[in-house]
Formats: C-alpha cells, structure tokens, sequence
C-alpha cells in the first residue's frame, strides 16, 4: 500500500513525457540499425520513430502491388532488392506497361537523403512516398482507393493498430513505407572494411583506383561523390547532353542555372543498379567514365569540376575496380529487406 | 515512510522538469537578441550570384558558390570573458541560408536570441572550421553544419574545406567579358592535415572605449562586410585569377594560395555595428 504514491507519480511522469510526441503507441519496441562507426547517427524524425511495427508494416506495402490501381506494381517491381532496389531497366515500367521518364533510383541509405527524386522535388522520405503510388505513370492509384482496399484486407487493419493505434490512413501507410526504407542502410562493402582498418580488405588495383578517385588534381570523384555516402545529395550538372530534353533541377525551382542539373546519385552498389544517369542512358561503367575523362559535353551549366582528363586503360580499369569494391553483397541478400 | 515520501517527491518534482522540458522557447526577463549578418559585397554593392563583375585586372568573372564557415562565435563582456553563442555555423551566400544544427529560415543572417542583457566590448569568431570539428560527417548529424549533406567535406584524408568560391572568368586575352572560359574554383581548408591553424584565421572585433549594449526588446546587429573583389589583392600582392584559377589546398603553392585568400578576405572585411 505504502508504494501506491510513487508508482502513481510513475505512472504520470510517464504519460507526461510520452505528451511531447505526436502518434502512435510509445513503448513500441524499437528497431535498431547497426552503423558502423564511419557513418553518422540515423535520422529519424521525431514523429515517426522507427519501431519493429511499423517497419514490418513498412515492409510489407513495400512488397504488395495492393497500392497500385489494378494490383499488378508494388514498390518493388522498380526498386528490387536483388539490384540494390533499383530494376534493370533504362525506364520503368508502370501499370498497363506504362514508361517511366527517368531512371529507377536505388534506395540506399537515403535515411540520410534531404531530397528525393532525381530533381528533389521531395523533401521527405514520408512525403515521396505518395508519389509513385498516385503517379499516373508508376502505380496510377487514388489515395482514397488505396486507404480503402487496405481497410478491407483481412489483416492490414491490425497491423496498422498494431503499429500506430489506429486504422490505415495516408499518413500512417507513408510513415510505415519510410520506416521501412529508413532501415535500408548499405554499409558492408569492401571500402567500408577496408576504412574500419582491415588493410587486407582493397586489392591493388582497387587501391590504386581508390587513389584515383579521391585525387585532388585528376580523378576528383569525390567532389560530388562524398564518402561514407558516396553523394553529397546536391544537384549537379555533369554535361550529360549540350541541350537537355529533361530540365531537370529546374523542373522545381525555375531557376535556368538549375537546367540539366539532377542529384548526385550514390555510388555504393553502382555494380548492381545499371544502366546509369537520370535517364538510364549508359549501359556500362566504362562508358560512365569516359564520359566523365571526356570532361562532359560542355553545357552551360555543367559543373566547372568536370574537365577533359587523360586515364590510361589500366587506370580506367583501376577505378571501375574501385567502384566495385562498393558493392555490398550483404545488403542484396540481406532476408530483412526481401519480402517473407 | 519518510523514504517513500522523499521518493514520491522527488517523482513529483521530476515529473515537473519533464513537464517544463516540453515547454520550449521561454525566455529569460532579461535578455535581448544578437544578429550575425554576413553582407557579401562588390564594390559596394550587395554580390548577386550569377552576375558578371570586374576584378580590379578588369576582367569579367561570376560566382556561382560561395560558402563559408563561421566558428565559435562569442561576446566578449567588459571584464574580458567570453560568452559563447555558436560552435559552428555554415553561410551559404548564394542560396542565402544558414546551417546552424537547427535549420534556419532564408537570409544570411544568424540570429542569438534570450542573449543575457548587459553591456559587451566586442565580438569573436573564426573563420573556418577549428581543429577539433575537422573530423568527419559520421560525428555529426545530418541538420548539423558540418553534415555530408553540405557539400563541404572533401574525405576523411583532407578533411572540410572552409570556404567554397567557385565561378567562371573571361580569361582572353581581349577581355572582352563576351566568353567566361575559364573556370574557378577556391576551397580553402585542411588544418588538420598540416600543422594547427595555419588556416584558420580568429578574429576579434573589440571596442572597450565604445562598448555596446543588448538589451531586452531590441536586436543587435553585427555585420561583417565583405568585399569579394578584395579576396584576390593585398598591398604586396594581386592573384591573377585567370592564371591562379584553381586551389583545393593542396599542400604547396595551392595551399599558399588559399592562405592568400583567406587573409585578404580577414584584412578587408569590414565590422558593423549600426547601434
């Protein structure tokens, strides 16, 4: 009897801290991301922790073409997890075989992403999320359609109390679909060993390409190309074309110093997620570095990093290796991010 | 029983900080607000990214980037001690942001507020990125200024660059200004691959006849004027910038150019203080 008093006050000290959070049940268990110590924290906003729950709600919309209009596309018939979630193609195949305007983007690490799109027109892994499922060009659903088909399934709607206290809504499948992407952290590839100290981890050739690519006077790379993300998230224009037929960055701001301008795509997992460019214009890694020793095709907004550079085959063969030695077999394979 | 009432208490009492830390923003009575304002200028007029300008060589150059860190940026009382306002803060002066950990509407301005009321002699602040930050984006989250996501870290072997001017000049021999051909490009920074602070530069603003006072209601304003035409010439020396187009501070004549730089910039900026 004596410990009614403090376990009372227990009790609403608890309900007091959990009032400074928005949505959904507070002692979820949460999931945890390992990182290795070459990376920063994860990110996660505060109104949409990342709990065991939602990402295997998350995770299983990903996985379900229930958010397309006639139930034949899911998230992952353009972003598999065998290709680093990207497909093989140069443009996506939406509902009734429609074409994609641009290139499937991989989904790795964007945990740490400040834009997404090809343009940024996104700011949040919860916002674009909407997008693809009501893009006309990509699963062509209603919002509305979609909220209700996951209302009547026989199990989506506990699993949506389960992991937010509450029946399916547009929020909660876009913060469940984030959570799940969130935990998509590619961080296991041979550089990663090799920068945790194992000195065994980089072969010659992928060493010297290593050098190559974060050389100042020559290779450059790592400019756009930031490590541990291999991107600095920003836009670029990398003179692809001398006139575009994509606008690109410019699509969203309307400033003409953004035409032809897109996001540095991460290089972690490029062995995987060809043909590369915004418009899926490269079929192979050779042809992307001559491109870039060509030093671009010179549009006005090309960035004034790119400049004409002479690699030797064996070079060039060097920093292919190096790219490679990106490559996170783990993370393709990994059974947490392929559906049960 | 005296221990369980001194543990409900103490629950009591716990519960109430909790309660206050969702209470955010409360202000001290005394206390006013404190603006660090960075105004870029050429010849006097505000810079304006993307528009043709002429270096004191006459001849045409843009920019198209122009960032910079400003670090432990202090007050500094009457009695000489230091209160300190921001570790480090990022100005981007084209885009016209500040990265600051929390992120900061437009404008090239950062604004300290509930800043204690009294009189200050002066201001100090450094001009890149101090040694003990120049370690790598895995320390620090990605709203902080010193994330991967504000393109300013080169790799873990060179560190952050501590300002980043990049542009295009006319670099014929008729200077017609018709053709920017050459491109530029100016990353300063790398302490922490050559000896400490060989680059990044403090600077105080100090004026103990003259003190200035924060007070409640009102904001400071302290402007640091820079002229960008001024980063390429000194009283010994002018940068031919379509010859010396280029530093990424390697170790060497680049890294002597970006010394260059940053001291120009340092000796010609300008300190205001409107009140």
């Amino acid at each position: 009897m004596r410990y009614i008093l403090p376990v009372t006050l227990l009790s609403t000290l608890l309900l007091l801290t959990n009032s400074c959070d928005d949505d959904g049940p507070e002692l979820a268990e949460r999931y945890e991301v390992s990182l290795p110590a070459h990376f920063p924290p994860l990110p996660v906003p505060e109104d949409n922790p990342l709990t065991v729950d939602r990402v295997a709600l998350g995770k299983q919309l990903f996985f379900d073409p229930i958010l397309s209009k006639d139930a034949t596309v899911s998230c992952a018939s353009c972003h598999d997890p065998a290709f680093s979630f990207t497909d093989l193609l140069k443009n996506s195949r939406g509902v009734e075989g429609a074409v994609g305007d641009r290139n499937s983007m991989p989904i790795v690490n964007l945990a740490y992403a400040n834009s997404f799109f090809w343009d940024g027109s996104n700011p949040s892994l919860e916002e674009q999320a909407i997008h693809p499922i009501i893009n006309p060009l990509e699963m062509a659903s209603d919002l509305a359609d979609v909220i209700r088909k996951l209302e009547n399934h026989p199990t989506y709607p506990q699993d949506f109390q389960q992991a937010f206290g509450g029946p399916p809504t547009t929020d909660r499948l876009v913060k469940a679909l984030a959570a799940f992407e969130r935990t998509l952290v590619s961080a296991n590839s041979a550089y990663d060993r090799y920068v945790a100290g194992d000195e065994n981890a980089l072969t010659d050739s992928e060493r010297r390409g290593m050098n190559l690519f974060f050389n100042h006077q020559r290779g450059e790379c790592f400019h756009c190309h930031t490590e541990p993300f291999f991107t600095d998230f920003s836009f670029q224009n990398n003179g692809l074309y001398s006139e575009y037929q994509d606008e690109g960055r410019r699509r969203v701001t309307g400033r003409d110093n953004d035409e032809g301008k897109f996001k540095v795509p991460s290089l972690r997992n490029i062995e995987y997620t060809g043909p590369y460019m915004h418009d899926g214009s490269m079929s192979t890694l050779e042809e992307v570095v001559d491109h870039y020793a060509k030093g671009g095709n010179k549009h006005r907004n090309q960035s004034i990093l790119l400049d004409n550079i002479e690699f030797s085959e064996q070079e060039k063969q060097n920093l292919i290796a190096f790219l490679k030695a990106l490559s996170d077999p783990a993370f393709i394979q990994n059974p947490d991010f392929r559906p049960k | 029983m005296k221990s369980y009432i001194f543990s409900g208490v103490a629950l009591l009492l716990a519960g109430m900080l909790l309660m206050t830390a969702c209470d955010r923003g409360e202000n001290p009575t005394e206390a006013g607000a404190f603006e660090l304002n960075l105004r870029p200028t050429v010849g006097g007029q505000d810079f304006i990214a993307g528009r043709p300008y002429q270096n004191i060589q006459g001849r045409t150059y843009q920019l198209d980037e122009f960032k910079m860190y400003i670090a432990n940026i202090r007050l500094v009382k009457e009695s000489g001690e230091e209160l300190p306002l921001a570790d480090i803060e990022l100005f981007d002066l084209v885009r016209e942001t500040v990265t600051r950990g929390v992120s900061h509407g437009a404008g090239t301005f950062s604004l300290f507020e509930n800043v204690p009321a009294g009189t200050y002699a002066g201001v100090k602040f450094g001009i890149g990125v101090p040694e003990n930050m120049n370690t790598s984006p895995a320390d620090y989250a990605t709203d902080h200024p010193l994330s991967v996501n504000t393109s300013m870290y080169w790799s873990w072997r060179t560190g952050y660059k501590f300002i980043s001017l990049e542009g295009k000049i006319d670099a014929s021999q008729e200077m017609t200004g018709a053709v920017l051909d050459q491109s530029l490009v100016y990353h300063t920074g790398r302490d922490s691959v050559n000896s400490p602070n060989q680059i990044y530069r403090e600077v105080s603003y100090l004026r103990p006849q003259d003190a200035f006072t924060i007070e409640s209601g009102r904001e400071l304003q302290f402007i640091i004027e820079m002229d960008i035409n001024r980063f390429f010439y000194n009283e010994q020396d002018t940068i031919s910038m379509h010859i010396q187009n280029f530093t990424h501070s390697v170790p060497g004549e680049q890294f002597n150019l970006s010394v260059e730089i940053t001291d120009n910039l340092v000796s010609g900026a300008l300190f205001k203080l409107p009140f």
